[in-house]
C-alpha cells in the first residue's frame, strides 16, 4: 500500500526515532511510504479554545494529504486531531471525511488496515505498556496495541494496576496546572512496580515527554520511555 | 484572569496530598464497585436505554413541564415554577414562612446546592438541617459538598468523629456503627419536631405527576413524610415521560453512583395525604429553570440529560487530585466543568473547562453517554471568545499559527525552533515545562533527510 506519513510537531522536534522507526516498520511490511509536506496537526491550538487558529493547520493537512490511499501517524493524539478537524472543519461529506477515515495511528494501521497479530520479533527487556488517553478514549482502540506486543520473544510485558489513568500531560495542560499535571504524573509513576521495569512504551510522544521528562527529572534512570514504534523496529518486526 | 485564579486554586489543592488520599480512596472504592456490578454486554444494554430515556425526555421537555403540572395538581401537589435561584429561594421561603416553620429537615438535593437554599433560609431565622449522612457532615464542618453523592468524601474519619463528638457534647468513637448511631440519634429526633421538609428529586414523572427520591438511608422518606409540609426543589431537567423511562434510567442510576444493582429507597411522591392517611398535609413542587432552558436546543443539549450520579468525578484523574472543592462551583469533577459555565453566566464559571487533560475517562464511564470531554473542548472555545483564558495565550497562538502555516513556512521555522529550543528559550510555557520535568534531547536535523538518507521514502512530483 502507498502510505503517507505525517510525521508530527512532536516527531519533528524531539522525537525522530518514532518517526524513523515507524517509517522502517512500515517498509518491511512491503508499504511504500511518501512524505508530503506538512506542518502540525493543530492542536495545540484547538485544544486551548482556539478553534480558528487551529483551521490552517486541518487546512494544510487536507491541501497535502488529500487522496491518500492510507495515512499513519506515530500519535493517537495528533490522530483524533486531524479526523475531528477535518469533518468538523470541512464538512461530514467528501474527501475531509474519506480523509478522516483513512488517518491512522501506528498501532491501529498495523491492527486494523495490515491485520497484523501477534507479529514475531524478539526484544529483550521487561517493559511496561502506557496506554495514551486518546488512542484509548478518543480513538476507541483501548489497549489493542498491547497485541502487537503479544508475539515478540524476550518481552516481558506489564501493565500498570490502573491501565487508563492519565499520566497527566494533556497538550497545555501541564504548563497551565503544572502541579496538577506533575501529580498526576508522580501518581502514574508510583504504580511502576520494584524493580523498574527497563522501559515505558506508549503510542503518543506527548506521554512519552511527560513520564520521561518526570523520571528524568527525579534523577530516576529507569524506565527508559520508548515509542511502541521503536519497540516493534528494535525487535525486528516484519523482518 | 480567572484561569489564573482557578489555577491558583488548584495548586493549592494539589499540595494538600491528604486530600488526594482521601478522596482517591473514596473514587477508586465506587469505580471498581461499578466496574465489577454489570457484565459490559448489561452494561451497554442499559446504558443504551438510559441513554434513549434520557434524551427523549430532555427533546420534549416543554410537552412534559406541561404534562406534570397538570398531572400534579390533579393529585393535589402545588406546582410552582421558578426562573431562576432567586425565584426559587424566595418561593420555598414564602411557603415556609407561611406555615411559620422554624425548623426544617432536608434531604440531599444539589439542586438546592445550586441556589444555597439554606444560607437563605437561616437568614430568615429557619433552622435547616441536613439529614444525609454525608450532607450533615459537611454541614457540621461549615463545608460545602465535594461530590455530587457523597458529599464529605473529601473528610478523614477522625475529622467526622471530631465533628460529631463537639455535636455531641462527649466522645464519640471513630468506627462507622459509633458515628452512625450518634447521627441516628440526632437526626430522629429532628424528624419528629420539623415543621417543614425539604427535598430535591433524581426524577420527575410526566405522565404521573410524581417526584421520585432515590437514597440508600431512608432520610428521603422521613424529610418527605413526617413534617406536615413538603416541598421538592428540582431541577426541570430531572422530568421524565413515563415510569418505563423512569426505570430505564433507575436501572444504571445506582450501579453507576456506587456500585450497587439497587438502591436502598426509592420513594414516589404523588401528592399529600389523604383523610384519614398519614403524611404531609401540603406538597409543593418548585420546578427550576436557572439556566437549563437555554441549553435546551443547543450544542450542548445532552447535558441536559446527566442524571448526576458522579460516576465522571470517580473515573476523572483531575478530580482524584483536587477534589471537589478546588472547581468553586456546587458541581464539580467532568460534568461540573461542562455544566458550571452553562448554568452560571459569570466568568469565573467559564474558565473550568479548562481544569480536564481532557483524557476522556469521562466520556467513557458516563452512563447515559454525554460526550463530556467534546463538550469540555467547546467550552474552552467559548471561553475564549468570552475573553477568559490563560495569559498572552492570543498572542501565542496567533504566532504560532502564522509560523507554521503553510506547510512550507514550518519546514523552515521548526529548524529555527530546534535552535532555540537547545538554546533552552525563554518563553513561560517553556519554564511551567521544565519546573518538574526534563525536556527530552533535542532533535538536531531534518527527519525528512534522516528519511531519505534511510531510502525509506518514495520521491514523487
Amino acid at each position: 500500500m502507498r502510505v503517507r506519513l505525517f510525521t508530527t510537531c512532536l516527531g519533528d522536534l524531539f522525537a525522530q526515532e518514532a518517526v524513523l522507526s515507524t517509517a522502517r516498520v512500515l517498509r518491511r511490511l512491503g508499504h511504500e511510504i511518501e512524505l508530503p509536506e506538512q506542518t502540525c496537526c493543530g492542536q495545540p491550538a484547538y485544544n486551548s479554545g482556539f478553534q480558528e487558529e487551529a483551521r490552517p493547520f486541518i487546512a494544510a493537512y487536507l491541501d497535502k494529504f488529500r487522496g491518500s490511499e492510507a495515512v499513519v501517524a506515530p500519535s493517537g493524539s495528533c490522530v483524533a486531531m486531524l479526523r475531528h478537524g477535518l469533518t468538523q472543519f470541512f464538512g461530514e461529506d467528501g474527501e475531509a471525511r474519506r480523509l478522516a477515515e483513512h488517518t491512522y495511528e501506528m498501532s491501529q494501521f498495523l491492527l486494523d488496515v495490515e491485520g497484523l497479530k501477534a507479529p514475531k520479533g524478539h526484544f529483550d527487556a521487561k517493559a511496561i505498556y502506557h496506554e495514551s488517553c486518546h488512542l484509548s478514549h478518543w480513538l476507541h482502540q483501548g489497549d489493542r496495541a498491547k497485541e502487537l506486543l503479544s508475539g515478540i520473544e524476550g518481552l516481558e510485558l506489564l501493565t500498570f494496576r490502573e491501565p487508563q489513568l492519565c499520566c497527566g500531560f494533556g497538550g497545555t495542560f501541564a504548563v497551565h496546572f503544572p502541579e496538577l499535571s506533575l501529580a498526576m504524573a508522580d501518581e502514574k509513576l508510583q504504580d511502576l512496580g520494584s524493580p523498574e521495569p527497563d522501559i515505558l512504551v506508549a503510542s503518543d510522544q506527548g506521554c512519552l515527554m511527560q513520564l520521561g521528562g518526570r523520571i528524568a527529572a527525579k534523577g530516576g534512570k529507569r524506565p527508559e520511555p520508548m515509542h511502541l514504534s521503536v519497540l516493534l523496529d528494535r525487535a525486528g518486526v516484519g523482518k | 484572569m480567572e484561569a489564573q485564579e482557578l489555577a491558583g486554586r488548584v495548586a493549592a489543592a494539589v499540595a494538600n496530598r491528604g486530600l488526594h488520599e482521601a478522596v482517591a480512596r473514596s473514587v477508586d472504592r465506587h469505580s471498581y464497585a461499578a466496574l465489577a456490578a454489570l457484565s459490559p454486554e448489561l452494561r451497554t444494554l442499559y446504558k443504551a436505554r438510559a441513554r434513549a430515556a434520557r434524551l427523549r425526555s430532555v427533546r420534549d421537555l416543554a410537552d412534559l413541564a406541561e404534562q406534570f403540572i397538570a398531572e400534579a395538581e390533579r393529585h393535589g401537589i402545588v406546582v410552582h415554577t421558578a426562573a431562576d435561584a432567586a425565584e426559587a429561594v424566595a418561593i420555598v421561603a414564602e411557603i415556609a414562612k407561611r406555615h411559620g416553620a422554624r425548623r426544617i429537615v432536608k434531604s440531599k438535593s444539589m439542586a438546592t446546592e445550586e441556589v444555597e437554599l439554606n444560607r437563605h433560609l437561616a437568614a430568615e431565622g429557619m433552622q435547616v438541617l441536613e439529614t444525609d449522612l454525608g450532607e450533615y457532615i459537611v454541614q457540621l464542618a461549615g463545608q460545602k459538598p465535594s461530590h455530587i453523592v457523597a458529599p464529605c468524601l473529601h473528610m478523614a474519619r477522625d475529622e467526622i468523629a471530631g465533628l460529631f463528638s463537639r455535636e455531641a457534647g462527649r466522645e464519640i468513637a471513630k468506627d462507622t456503627p459509633s458515628l452512625t448511631a450518634f447521627a441516628r440519634e440526632r437526626l430522629r429526633e429532628e424528624f419528629r419536631q420539623a415543621d417543614l421538609g425539604i427535598s430535591g428529586g433524581n426524577f420527575l414523572v410526566a405522565s404521573e405527576g410524581a417526584v421520585v427520591l432515590v437514597t440508600n438511608e431512608g432520610n428521603g422518606r422521613m424529610c418527605t413524610t413526617l413534617p406536615k409540609v413538603h416541598v421538592a426543589l428540582v431541577g426541570v431537567e430531572k422530568l421524565v415521560r413515563s415510569f418505563q423511562d423512569m426505570a430505564d434510567a433507575l436501572r444504571i442510576l445506582p450501579v453507576a453512583a456506587t456500585g450497587q444493582l439497587i438502591t436502598s429507597y426509592v420513594s414516589i411522591v404523588r401528592g399529600p395525604a389523604k383523610e384519614g392517611e398519614e403524611g404531609p398535609r401540603e406538597v409543593h413542587v418548585v420546578l427550576m429553570d436557572a439556566g437549563r432552558s437555554e441549553i435546551l436546543g443547543g450544542p450542548y443539549e445532552e447535558v441536559l440529560a446527566c442524571i448526576r450520579c458522579g460516576a465522571c468525578l470517580d473515573i476523572c484523574p483531575v478530580y482524584r487530585q483536587t477534589g471537589g472543592h478546588a472547581y468553586g462551583s456546587v458541581y464539580s469533577g467532568p460534568i461540573g466543568a461542562v455544566l458550571t459555565p452553562l448554568l452560571r453566566p459569570d466568568r469565573e464559571a467559564q474558565a473550568l473547562p479548562f481544569l480536564s487533560s481532557l483524557c476522556g475517562a469521562c466520556s467513557d464511564v458516563c452512563p447515559v453517554g454525554i460526550h463530556l470531554h467534546e463538550h469540555l473542548v467547546a467550552l474552552r472555545a467559548r471561553a475564549v471568545a468570552r475573553g477568559v483564558t490563560f495569559a498572552s495565550e492570543h498572542t501565542a497562538f496567533r504566532a504560532l499559527r502564522r509560523a507554521w502555516t503553510p506547510p512550507r513556512r514550518y519546514r523552515l521555522v521548526r529548524g529555527l525552533m530546534r535552535g532555540a529550543l537547545r538554546l533552552g528559550g525563554g518563553v513561560p510555557q517553556l519554564r511551567a515545562w521544565t519546573a518538574g520535568r526534563r525536556l527530552p534531547p533535542v532533535a538536531t536535523g531534518r527527519v525528512g533527510e534522516l528519511l531519505r538518507r534511510e531510502g525509506l521514502i518514495e520521491e514523487r512530483r
